[in-house]
């Protein structure tokens, strides 16, 4: 059947409103914003700089302070939440357990926590003098730690919080692979003689790579963005131990209003977001 | 004829959201369709915002066809949107509330920004550091509001206690001194040691206090950084002898800060006028607990005054109701009685010198033990040094928190953080 030259129009026009928007709220952004990291603002106006902006951003310790936070974060953080989601996701999928329903809900509940009550909650906890978690390292006979005062456990405290807030977002996802892997996979292994761990790692692991690797990716790039909780938690201190790119790029475009150098920082995070997802890919395909 | 519909209805949506867009710059404020000249769209924070509300009542006798709308925004949600909008004047309020430190920088980065209320601030009735605040590009571009003079709030009874006299801590190393005793001594209702002060360990606060009444700053008066000044050095030296000493609490946010009051674990607070709001709010069942001294001297140097906070009033420029706004807070912020009002209620500190004279300032106040305590903050309110603060304040600001950490946590000498500080400012700023 040969469609009219309306109707073949017509999926587009339902498509309208999606790319209208699409184009407005980040098409737009992302072309401006690219032409405001050659710009300098000041005095209401921005001027053309040419590479000044980027020039700055790799002279500043503060900038590779914050790549570093950054990296740290992402290399302890992502495997170790990852690691845990799918601990969790395997355990709720157990024939033994009952109340399955409520396990899935609590682990997810975090996720839909508002942020910022989250942070403050947590920052209450790792107060010094009065601090939970600090009531609980002296009533085991350790030592108060300085969590907000002292560089490495205040990236400890930002990495707990976290891993707290979006480990049962990802146990869902991965949750929902376990669930579409076919029973009778279990069984041969079962028969086969594979204990628990055995069918971890044969059966369970290979079967939802996709998954895996698509949760990988999508925390890879959050962690890359984290901002909230060092910016409620810390402050991004102390000394910039704790700030992040995200951090840093907002105080210098809504603080410091440093829209031009913002704009260099944001792409800066743009290219190694990509190079990382690029790679990830690659990592994928060449083990297929 | 359905398909037609559907098609229709598509582009109605997609219109419709284009539309959306263009207004969601005036989304959530009023003055964007309030362009009648009478309704008066307001944005403060806190206790200010309760001052203005009283303000407006009053103004309504006389002008009864003008009407407000009040919304309360913090300052960073003030900060945001005046970053964000204040390049298109659109979307913002008639009057917004902004911290004295903050207006020359939003000043010079949007010359055009604020209105000129030159025609409405008489300098010579304000103290000089709130004009020096609001001067910008030749121009007052906002109208003083309350100022910040500081002096060091105490526990009497735990410098009872301890056997410590408040009048004769006459310097740090005094302070120090009576420090440890009380220290050792006290302990909060709670059972745990009390300490002689807050001090944020991750923050530039004590630092900066102490650094103006020392007579130094971040910026000279064309803006050059001087961060490693011999008063900066001299400042940063007695912060980290102060902080080395034991006796300072660590907070991390206001709300650890205001937790010092609920706590009862600190027996002083160097802190500017408004903390008196603070006390009484946080503290209620601390009446006649609290008094008022004089900041510490630099030891060899005559005592002298510091600052910290205070806000003003700006009128975007772009304002529809550019007159009314500007009579309205020509009226709040200089009527007599409503000043008075705002400083014994709220701990707003009014820089209209005029009112000074009222006699309800020279009465005492029995939650500070019968001490009359506004007396002496009047008095120290003329002593404030003006700061050029400058359009890099902010990223100074930060800086200098992280070179203070460095001092307090990492055990950083002064002089190298200072002149670590000094280097990376001159770098970013040029000067």
């Amino acid at each position: 059947m040969k469609l009219s030259k309306k109707s073949r129009f017509f999926p587009y026009a339902m498509l309208l409103p999606t790319v209208v928007i699409f184009a407005v709220f980040m098409i737009y952004p992302i072309i401006y914003s690219f032409y405001l990291s050659f710009t300098e603002f000041s005095g209401g106006t921005y001027n053309f700089v040419g590479l000044q902006n980027y020039i700055e951003l790799f002279k500043d310790p503060v900038f590779y302070k914050a790549l570093f936070n950054t990296f740290f974060y992402l290399i302890i953080q992502v495997p170790v939440m990852i690691g845990l989601a799918l601990l969790l996701a395997v355990l709720i999928e157990q024939k033994f357990i009952r109340g399955r329903g409520f396990f899935r809900m609590s682990t997810f509940l975090p996720t839909i926590t508002s942020l910022v009550a989250y942070a403050l909650i947590f920052k209450v906890l790792f107060n010094t003098d009065h601090g939970l978690i600090n009531y609980l390292v002296e009533f085991f006979g350790g030592e108060k730690i300085q969590w907000i005062y002292s560089a490495w456990p205040a990236r400890a405290s930002i990495i707990i919080s976290i891993t707290w807030r979006w480990v049962g977002y990802n146990m869902v996802i991965l949750l929902a692979g376990i669930q579409a892997i076919p029973t009778d996979l279990y069984e041969s292994a079962s028969l086969d003689g594979a204990n628990f761990w055995q069918k971890l790692r044969y059966v369970t692991i290979p079967s939802i790579k996709p998954v895996i690797l698509f949760t990988t990716i999508t925390s890879t790039i959050g962690t890359l963005q984290l901002f909230d909780e060092p910016y409620i938690l810390t402050q991004g201190g102390p000394n910039y131990a704790t700030i992040t790119l995200g951090e840093y790029l907002y105080d210098n475009g809504f603080t410091f209003l440093k829209f031009g150098f913002a704009s260099a920082l944001g792409y800066v995070m743009v290219i190694i977001i990509g190079i990382l997802s690029f790679i990830q890919f690659r990592m994928n395909k060449e083990e297929k | 004829m359905k398909k037609r519909n559907l098609l229709a209805s598509a582009v109605a949506l997609t219109a419709a959201a284009a539309f959306a867009l263009t207004g969601c710059g005036g989304g959530n404020s009023a003055s964007a369709e309030s362009g009648d000249g009478n309704t008066i769209t307001v944005w403060a924070w806190d206790v200010a915002l309760k001052q203005l509300q009283e303000a407006s009542e009053k103004f309504k006798e006389t002008h009864p066809d003008v009407e407000f709308v009040f919304e309360e925004m913090g300052t960073d949600q003030i900060y945001t949107k005046l970053a964000t909008t204040l390049s298109t004047g659109k979307g913002l309020a008639d009057v917004i509330q902004i911290e004295g430190e903050q207006v020359s920088g939003y000043a010079t980065k949007y010359p055009d920004g604020f209105a000129d209320l030159s025609d409405i601030v008489n300098e010579d009735d304000f103290l000089d550091v709130k004009i020096g605040e609001v001067s910008a590009n030749g121009k007052i571009v906002g109208f003083p509001w309350d100022a910040g003079p500081v002096a060091l709030f105490y526990r009497r009874d735990y410098f009872e206690q301890a056997g410590v006299n408040a009048e004769d801590i006459k310097t740090w190393d005094d302070f120090i001194e009576a420090g440890k005793k009380i220290t050792e001594t006290c302990t909060t209702p709670s059972g745990e040691p009390v300490k002689m002060l807050p001090i944020a360990p991750n923050g530039s606060n004590f630092w900066k206090l102490i650094l103006t009444e020392n007579g130094g700053s971040f910026f000279d008066a064309e803006g050059n950084t001087i961060v490693n000044s011999p008063e900066a050095l001299e400042a940063m030296e007695m912060a980290k002898k102060i902080y080395d000493a034991g006796i300072a609490q660590n907070y991390s946010d206001w709300a650890e800060y205001e937790g010092v009051v609920v706590n009862e674990n600190v027996a002083t607070i160097p802190e500017a006028v408004w903390m008196i709001g603070t006390i009484k709010d946080k503290g209620p069942d601390q009446s006649g607990k609290w008094g008022v001294i004089d900041l510490p001297a630099f030891p060899g140097k005559d005592p002298a005054g510091s600052t910290n906070g205070g806000a003003n009033l700006v009128i975007p420029s772009t304002s529809p109701n550019l007159d009314i706004a500007k009579e309205f807070v020509e009226f709040a912020l200089t009527d007599q009685q409503l000043q008075v009002d705002g400083f014994v209620n709220y701990g707003l500190f009014p820089s209209y010198i005029p009112v000074y004279d009222d006699p309800t300032f020279s009465e005492p106040d029995e939650f500070f033990g019968g001490q009359k305590i506004y007396e002496t903050f009047i008095k120290l309110g003329q002593t404030v040094p003006s700061v050029n603060y400058t359009e890099n304040f902010n990223e100074a600001l930060s800086a200098a928190g992280s070179a203070c950490s460095k001092v307090y946590l990492e055990g950083e000498d002064p002089k190298t953080a200072l002149d670590e500080l000094q280097n990376d400012l001159v770098s970013k700023f040029g000067k």
